[in-house]
This record gives C-alpha cells, structure tokens and sequence, in this order.
C-alpha cells in the first residue's frame, strides 16, 4: 500500500519532468489519459517468489495510441514520451510490489505474537471444550506478558496422539479448552487470528489464513475458578 | 385520432408502469395469515405431506416465521416461510421435526436459527444442542497444524413444548465469527461467502427423564419438499465416538 502510494509519486515526477522538457506543453488532461491508456499491455506470468509474476511484455496502450495519432505526426511527437511512461509504469509498480515485500516483514513481522495480537482491550475468554474449566482472562498478566511471550515449536501429532491413543471419548482432555477472542491484530496488517488458549494459561496457539504459530509465557493468563 | 392514440398508449403504460410496481416494489409485510390458511397453502403447495394442525407460529424476524406443524399422518413437522414482496411464501416443508439450522443469511451467524419439532410419543425430556469440530492436525510444507476440539453445548427443555427456535448463543457467535474474519482474509475473492460446513458442524443429543439418551421413533428423518431458496441444514445426531464429556 505505502509502497504503491510511493510508485504512483515516481510516475508523476517523470511526467512532470517530461512535460517541462517539451518545447510546446501539451494539455495536462490529455497527456494523463495518455498515460493511463499506456498502461494497458500484454503480460505473461511466471511463478517466482512464493508467488506468481505479471511481467508485461506487448505495450498495446502504446499501439492504440499510435494508431489514433497516425495523421498527427506533430501531436505524436508530443505525447509518445507520456505513452510510453505509462508502459513503463507497470514496471515501476512491479519493482513497488518487490520492495514491499521486506517493507511489510519490518511493519509487521510474521513471527511476532504483536502481529495478530496487538490489542487486547476487548479480549474475553471462551470455553470451547467441555474440559475447559470456569477461568477468566487476566487482562494484567496477559498484557504485561503480551511482548515477552517465547515462540515454540507446534509438536502437532504428538499433541494429538497424546490426547486420543488409549483414552476413551469421554475422559479425553482438550489440550487447548479456551479461546481468546475479542483481540484485535495489528492495524493496516490486513491479516486476522484464531488464537486458542492452552489448559494451564500459559500457552497460545496462533492460526493465521496463512500458518499457525505456538508461543508459551512464564505464568498463566487466565484467574480464578475452580 | 392521433390524440386518441397518444391517450391510449400512455394510459396503457401507466397500467403497465403501476403493475410492475405492484409485484416488484417492496411492501412491509401484511399479518400473518391464520392457521386455517397456512394448511391450505402447504397442502395445495404439495401433495405428500398433508397439513392438518398448526402448533405454532413462530417469529423470527418481520419477514421469517418458523410454523411446526403436525400432519393428518400424526408426523411432527417443520414449515419456513418468508415474506416475499406482496405475499407470504413456505420456503420448505418438512414432515420431520428433528433439529435443523435454518440459516436466514448464510454471512450474518447472527440471523442463524436452530429450530425444531420433537414427535412427542418420543418423550424427550431434555436435549443438548453442540457446536463441534473434531479435534485434528496436519503438517503442510514444513507448517504445522493443530486443531483443537471444539465441543460447546446448550441445553434446551422439551417436555413441556417439544418444538422451538434458539438463536446462536453469544460464545458460539464469537467463535464463529472469528473464523468468517479468517476466511475472508485467506481468500478475498469469496466475495463472503462463508461455508461454516467446512470448520465445524452442529450437533445434538436428545435425553429422557432419567438422563439417558432418549430413543427416536417418531422424530425422524422424514420428506423435505423444497418450494423457494432457503439455507437449511440437518443437525446431525452426536455421535457417540466424537462425545467427550470429562469435566
């Protein structure tokens, strides 16, 4: 998002330089629908980069301009420059794309618990297992422990297969019994949480649209009940 | 003559112009209709389930009723009805009663109502509603995966009235809710749509005076005439393999 607000900045810097350069200015309106229409291009995709690649390849903008300013040589001489800026646009707001990658991992990186869990004004505790027992949420130890919290591995067949292998539905404990809801994740991130609570408080376990992540903290987070 | 013409034409769209007014323009919803007409309304929708007592009109909203019913075959059975611009129309009818999620709109769990109509000759005294996920996990390119069981249970009284509506309790509002906000997340382009079939199912188990599990003779899976579009899921019996119970 920053880095595309910074794209569209470059490209009206490069226009406004070409625009001063000419000896006879053309119209401002006209030469930012030339740029526009220079946008349009063919692109072939390629894989890389944990995702797929629009590289443009055919700059069909270009063409149609060309075409509509055939019988006007001195009116192409003119906006050619804008046109091909809007070609080269693409490229700038690929490079945009590149560069925000890093730009988001410092904002918001991916393994820190303050990514998915940056307010926690609104949080509540949720039973969701009949194991669970009748806790509430210690806002105080949550929120003094909230950027201390230790990143752990998620051991997650051995965490199943302990609860299930000779242990009959009924007497089977919930290793994770609580949600947490009501937390909010951290603004502009784009991303959203399930966070379930561990039996003794002091384990999160974080799903996210893209991974789940398992932090534990020194004390419990949850109080009172029996 | 060429006056005559122009009145014609312009009286003929005015009919027109206030005909498709009439069917198309949306109208608050008139009275319910009495039970004497919604029988005849569902028996001359269809003809294999004939209405013969209405137990009750229940509703949701200004434009929902839920109508259980029972049938001159003595089933216990089910009725949805909506308002639909100038008229009261049964979306589906149902000569079983069992529990169902009547999911008014599939994006909001809020308008979410389980409904039913337990055969009285099956005396459940009590039963218990549940939200339920199996407890799972998986390892997908190196990223590991827990799924917690999820097992969160209301209970409901039916001895005295064996049908009723219950919206989703607040907890199972929250919890739902926050997988709709992951969903939408994981992959915009659902426009929102939210299948909830895909995380977590509902569940229910139904008790005698004594506790034990009520035996279901006449509550039971039974004809489902569909008449209009309408989100309507089964409530599956609990499964005794997936019940955890220890406290």
């Amino acid at each position: 998002m920053v880095m595309d607000l910074l794209a569209i900045f470059v490209i009206g810097v490069l226009a406004y330089r070409i625009y001063k350069k000419q000896e006879e200015e053309p119209k401002k309106w006209k030469a930012f629908i030339v740029i526009i229409i220079g946008l349009f291009s063919f692109s072939i995709t390629m894989p890389g980069f944990d995702a797929f690649v629009k590289i443009p390849i055919l700059p069909l903008g270009v063409w149609i301009l060309y075409f509509i300013y055939r019988n006007k040589v001195e009116k192409w001489v003119m906006y050619r420059r804008f046109a091909w800026l809007g070609f080269i646009a693409n490229f700038i707001f690929l490079a945009a794309a590149f560069l925000s990658y890093p730009l988001q991992n410092a904002l918001y990186p991916e393994n820190e618990l303050s990514t998915y869990m940056a307010s926690v004004k609104e949080a509540e505790i949720v039973s969701t297992h009949p194991s669970a027992e009748k806790q509430q949420l210690d806002k105080k130890s949550l929120k003094s422990q909230m950027n201390t919290m230790r990143k752990d591995s998620i051991p997650s067949e051995e965490w199943y297969y302990n609860t299930v292998v000779n242990v009959e539905p009924e007497d089977r404990k919930e290793r994770f019994p609580y949600q947490l809801t009501g937390t909010e994740t951290k603004w502009g991130s784009g991303t959203s949480a399930v966070i379930y609570v561990e039996v003794d408080g002091k384990g999160l376990l974080v799903w996210t649209p893209t991974k789940q992540m398992y932090y534990r903290a020194d004390s419990s987070i949850l109080k009172g009940g029996k | 003559m060429m006056k005559t013409t122009k009145l014609t034409i312009s009286i003929g769209l005015l009919i027109i112009l206030g005909l498709v007014f009439y069917w198309y323009f949306p109208r608050t919803p008139v009275a319910f209709p009495s039970d004497k007409e919604l029988i005849e309304n569902m028996n001359d929708t269809q003809t294999t389930i004939r209405v013969e007592k209405i137990r009750d009109k229940i509703k949701i909203d200004e434009e929902h009723f839920f109508v259980p019913f029972i049938s001159t075959t003595g089933d216990y059975g089910t009725s949805y009805w909506e308002w639909q611009n100038t008229k009261w129309k049964v979306l589906n009818i149902d000569n079983s009663g069992e529990p169902k999620v009547w999911k008014i709109d599939s994006r909001d769990p809020s308008t979410f109502r389980l409904v039913w109509n337990l055969h009285e000759d099956d005396k459940v005294d009590h039963m218990k509603l549940f939200l339920n996920r199996e407890r799972n996990f998986h390892v997908t390119n190196g990223v590991e995966y827990y799924y917690p069981k999820l097992q969160m249970e209301k209970r409901v009284e039916t001895a005295s009235v064996s049908y009723g509506t219950m919206k989703l309790p607040n907890d199972w509002l929250s919890v739902i809710e926050s997988l709709i906000k992951m969903d939408s997340v994981a992959s915009p382009d659902l426009f929102g749509d939210f299948d909830l079939n895909r995380h977590m199912y509902f569940a229910w188990k139904p008790y005698d005076k004594s506790g034990i599990e009520a035996r279901l003779e006449g509550t039971i899976n039974g004809y489902s005439f569909f008449n209009d579009d309408i989100e309507l899921d089964l409530v599956r019996l609990m499964d005794d393999s997936y019940f955890e119970t220890s406290h």
